[in-house]
């Protein structure tokens, strides 16, 4: 028998083998867990920071830089390439954040392989928080609904030092970003 | 032990690049060794008479396939961790078009054209200098080419869940058609050889 003919008898073997196990994730792996790369809205993320929430573990994955910039209260700066050895409670909730989808999708992919079951990734986290946290605004035609949420995001904006406004138009405007500029340089309480 | 070893912080980025750097040599030592550095046998295939990069790179793809597969259901790789390319539809089909232009009218690819290069063909120097020169070339245009860059994007998609059919299944499929194309480039070769003789 030539070493061809092994080698295609190998391949041919394990192929047929991988169409009749058809996944090629462990049979025990938990894919389908309802928390496990969730993701969630800023507003409940600054709720259970507000609330304190037991083993809230908030994850900043962009750059020093960035992260010194500004961050979301209580997150911290840790690279992709040093979840492992973060020291993070797998037994906590984490929320991870940062520059993109794929980057967010990286890392939260990363903490299940370490075996975190309670991950959730916050889009664009810190553009989110200063948009929607720092700056929310609310059009003065809003309906009933709208204004009662608002009402809830207001408060949450107030206690982290936010500028919650009623406005004609809703859009991230040029006084909104003055107003960043100086929470920015006010800094946080946290 | 679980792998990549890189994305689940057991390897320093320092140790990942002096290993690429050893993967690289191997790479290229074997694409050398398999006679894939001269031009004339990688344009052969062009000319259906001699396949060998066919065999070359659809074994590759099967051992790398196979290797995937198993060892994340044996629990030793992580395959979600495992980087896949975004797809963008248009560019690509674009950029495929002028990498094979670019092939038959140069006789190597990216790669061989460093292989070429490094054992001293003038042939691989030259490809490998307009290469360079392109990549330069795209760079300074790259804020015209930009939107059409980014442009038709379906994100990261594989076979499986493109057509809604197993992995395992795909796998089978790709190494029966790995097979029979070996059988099929095989029979061209005979019926080229005869040909010219």
């Amino acid at each position: 028998m030539t070493p061809n003919t092994l080698l295609t008898g190998a391949a041919l073997t394990l192929a047929v083998l991988a169409a009749v196990a058809g996944s090629p994730f462990p049979v025990d792996a938990d894919y389908g867990s309802a928390d496990r790369g969730a993701v969630i809205d800023v507003v409940d993320v600054a709720q259970w920071i507000r609330d304190q929430r037991d083993g809230l573990q908030i994850v900043d994955v962009r750059a020093a830089q960035s992260f010194a910039r500004f961050n979301i209260p209580t997150a911290r700066n840790i690279p992709i390439a040093e979840l492992g050895v973060s020291g993070l409670d797998t037994a906590g909730v984490v929320v991870v954040y940062g520059d993109t989808a794929d980057v967010e999708e990286g890392a939260r992919a990363i903490l299940g392989a370490l075996g975190f079951d309670s991950v959730f990734v916050l889009p664009s986290g810190a553009d989110s928080w200063v948009a929607e946290i720092l700056n929310p605004m609310v059009p003065r035609d809003a309906s009933e609904a709208e204004r009662t949420a608002f009402d809830r995001v207001a408060e949450l904006s107030r206690y982290f030092g936010g500028l919650p406004r009623v406005v004609d138009r809703v859009e991230f405007d040029q006084s909104a970003r003055v107003s960043l500029e100086k929470t920015l340089r006010r800094g946080c309480a946290f | 032990m679980t792998a990549p070893f890189f994305e689940l912080g057991m390897i320093t980025e320092n140790a990942s690049l002096v290993i690429a750097l050893g993967l690289g040599v191997a790479f290229g030592f074997f694409l050398e060794r398999g006679g894939l550095g001269n031009a004339r046998k990688l344009a052969a295939q062009f000319y259906l008479t001699d396949l060998a990069v066919l065999k070359v790179m659809f074994s590759a793809i099967v051992t790398a396939m196979l290797g995937l597969f198993w060892f994340s259901k044996l629990g030793l790789l992580d395959l979600e961790l495992v980087y896949v390319l975004p797809t963008f539809v248009a560019p690509h089909l674009v950029g495929g078009l002028v990498f094979g232009v670019g092939f038959v009218m140069g006789g190597l690819c990216p790669g061989t054209s460093c292989v070429s290069a490094s054992t001293g063909r003038i042939d691989g120097l030259v490809l490998l200098a307009g290469m360079m020169f392109g990549i330069f070339v795209f760079n300074e245009a790259f804020p015209l080419v930009a939107p059409f860059y980014n442009s038709t994007p379906i994100g990261q998609v594989t076979i499986p869940e493109l057509f809604g059919v197993s992995h395992g299944g795909v796998v089978l499929l790709v190494v029966l058609g790995a097979l029979g194309s070996f059988v099929l480039a095989e029979r061209l070769e005979a019926r080229g050889r005869a040909r010219d003789s």
